[in-house]
């Protein structure tokens, strides 16, 4: 093969991919730094007039992180639509695939996200922070084990879901196939690998933090700390849920605001939107907008692991409740306001998911063929709320009389995050950039600063580049670029 | 072991469907010699799609900005940056081969990425660009010609064949500086 050399720009739908643009005032100083987040260009308006059945399988399409997430908001949504409950085993079933889904992609980012920061060390080459600098680390049987557990999950998910990736599982009312009974004892065994594996992680991260005292130091560094309103989905009991249950919101201090059922997510949740970006900022509504600021009187809110631990008063299994309890007591107590910590909450969250696998499979209703109930309402109005692997997902369908959508919204974990996000890299911008003076290494700063939100910004797969895009745009105070700093 | 074409993409988002839309017609045309898969997601899930198949041929979108829209681009995936990934967001077919090679999992021994570029109609539910649509013609031919040379190779020993010789090449023009593809590879192997 010839030498060909490229740059290879990767192909996207969204405007302002991975690019930061950074404002400086009359001192060369940071006025206000922000991250680019995509919007979803032209869905709206693409979904408008498709029968609202068809939304599990569009939807599932838009992201090609997690397809799942929106296949079960979806689903939510057109129970909700045509004012339908499930029959229980039908409920149970998709739990047990939400739970596999969540499994599957918390251990994925666990070591992918975490593993650079804690097994790799945050001050060790860039080269080698990345999953092959992990595996060095630890040990290629481990990466082995990650697969192979993956690979067990993932047959698991076809022989619930019928595929894996865009399921036609999720119908309004139920589901569309029953799990036949003799396949029961596969996900048990599955099950029974899941909560060993997830028990290996844990320890794994307990050794580390207890070899390298230092990691502490570096999660609770006051440069990665935001003091902000969290919201997650809780049980009856106030105990994590990712697949049903009323949101909950806390205050910096930890203590409830707000707990209402996910349709009335209009009353709670508002979007701010700015003339510097098409970006609309969730926040709450009953605070207020007050700016790019955290504390309790700013409504800035955030999602994802480590908000869903502070919005719930405990785990709802024994071993994530363990491993929460450590957690917390490792922090400093509840809330944590960490960013950091979210590599550690997803690990808690994914002990959760196992155990939670583990009650459902050995549930004896799960192979009960007993999985829809038809509906007969008309349709009008359907909301749907779930527990991404990255925050609180909202999927909002109107339609008219025969089911054909009018209108669909769609709120994403990452605007849900996104205000959040915007004061992490302002914050270690202004860290990183004083009286005018800018240097490349601000990259991985502020790569530091929004990575563990682990936001999304494209859905579509390509087989290049395998780096992440970043862009960063310095702009004096008159909006004149004066640097660009490019990488991918 | 029939090869394999893997389509990437998505098919909601205009010429982005490129990859799928050309593999699915690869499996109307060539379905005697070739396995057919297609996919939308990211990360490790690639691998599901990658592994266990000794030739491989992927169909994806690209977009140099530097060649006319529906241009076909060959590209051999050795060139490109083995890792740093910081998510499974980014991680695309450098990564997974990297992984692979390290955990020793089953990676395709030969892989041939044919890139289509692409406009900037990648919107929910925009039309192919015609020029991209009709590139799916010369996909076709280019996968039934990567197919000849796999089975001549096959015949005449993989050292008898000069696969420059056999292709039809599209040389990029460099956009700014040649070397970026060097400097960005200066983390992992080329």
């Amino acid at each position: 093969m010839s030498t060909r050399r490229y740059t290879i720009d990767p192909i996207t739908r969204l405007e302002g991919h991975g690019k930061i643009d950074i404002l400086l005032n009359e001192q060369g100083n940071v006025d206000r730094a922000y991250l680019q987040i995509p919007e979803l260009r032209g869905f709206e308006r693409f979904a408008q007039g498709r029968p609202a059945e068809d939304m599990p399988q569009i939807t599932s399409r838009i992201c090609g992180v997690c397809p799942t997430a929106h296949h079960m908001a979806s689903a939510k949504a057109l129970d909700d639509l045509y004012k339908v409950t499930p029959p229980s085993a039908a409920l149970k079933v998709r739990e047990l695939a939400y739970s596999i889904f969540m499994i599957e992609d918390h251990a994925l980012h666990f070591y992918y996200l975490a593993g650079p920061d804690f097994v790799v060390g945050p001050t060790a080459p860039k080269a080698e922070r990345n999953i092959l600098g992990v595996l060095g680390a630890v040990g290629l049987e481990i990466g082995k084990e990650v697969i192979g557990m993956r690979k067990q999950l993932r047959d698991l998910m076809t022989l619930i879901m019928g595929k894996a990736i865009h399921p036609v599982f999720g119908l309004p009312g139920g589901i569309s196939k029953a799990i036949a009974p003799e396949s029961q004892k596969d996900i048990v065994a599955a099950a029974d690998h899941a909560v060993e594996f997830g028990k290996f992680s844990l320890k794994l991260f307990g050794d580390l933090l207890k070899q390298k005292p230092e990691l502490l130091e570096y999660v609770t560094s006051e440069s990665y700390v935001h003091r902000t309103y969290y919201m997650g989905m809780v049980d009856s009991q106030n105990k994590l849920n990712f697949y049903d249950g009323p949101l909950r919101v806390v205050d910096p201090n930890g203590s409830q605001v707000a707990l209402f059922p996910g349709k009335e997510y209009l009353n709670h949740i508002a979007e701010h939107v700015e003339p510097w970006s098409y970006v609309r900022f969730s926040y709450l509504k009953n605070i207020g907008w007050k700016g790019f600021v955290d504390g309790p009187e700013s409504g800035i809110m955030a999602v994802a692991p480590m908000a869903r631990l502070n919005a719930a008063d405990s785990m709802a299994t024994p071993i994530a409740q363990q491993a929460y309890e450590q957690y917390l007591h490792a922090l400093g107590g509840k809330p944590v306001h960490c960013t950091l910590a979210t590599s550690w909450a997803r690990l808690i969250e994914l002990v959760y998911a196992a155990e939670r696998m583990r009650e459902l499979a050995n549930d004896p209703e799960i192979v009960s063929p007993d999985v829809r109930t038809i509906p007969t309402a008309t349709p009008v109005e359907g909301i749907g709320v779930i527990e991404a692997p990255r925050g609180t997902l909202i999927h909002h369908y109107q339609t008219d009389e025969k089911g054909l959508i009018t209108k669909a919204n769609l709120i994403v974990a990452t605007q849900n995050n996104s205000a959040r996000i915007v004061l992490s890299v302002d914050k270690a911008a202004k860290g990183a950039i004083k009286g005018g003076h800018v240097d490349d290494g601000i990259l991985n700063l502020i790569e530091m600063a929004f990575r563990a939100y682990d936001p999304c910004h494209g859905c579509a797969a390509h087989a290049l580049p395998g780096q992440m895009p970043l862009r960063v745009c310095v702009f004096d105070a008159q909006h004149n670029l004066i640097r660009e700093i490019s990488r991918g | 072991m029939r090869p394999r074409v893997l389509g990437l993409g998505n098919e909601l988002l205009g010429d982005d469907a490129v990859g799928i839309e050309a593999a699915r017609r690869i499996q109307q045309e060539l379905t005697d010699q070739v396995d057919v898969a297609e996919t939308g997601v990211y990360g490790l899930a690639l691998l599901d799609v990658i592994l266990g198949c000794r030739q491989l041929i992927i169909i994806d979108a690209i977009k140099t900005g530097r060649v006319p829209v529906g241009s076909v681009i060959e590209l051999d995936p050795r060139c490109f940056d083995r890792v740093p990934a910081p998510s499974p967001h980014y991680s695309g077919l450098p990564e997974m081969r990297a992984l692979a090679e390290t955990l020793q999992l089953d990676y395709p021994e030969w892989v041939v990425v044919l890139a289509v570029e692409i406009s900037d109609g990648v919107g929910f539910g925009e039309p192919m660009h015609p020029a991209v649509v009709k590139a799916i013609d010369q996909v076709v031919r280019r996968v039934r010609q990567q197919l000849t040379r796999w089975r001549r190779q096959e015949s005449w020993g993989s050292a008898a064949v000069d696969s420059s010789a056999l292709n039809e090449t599209l040389t990029i023009p460099p956009k700014t500086n040649p070397n970026d593809l060097r400097r960005r590879t200066q983390n992992g192997r080329v």
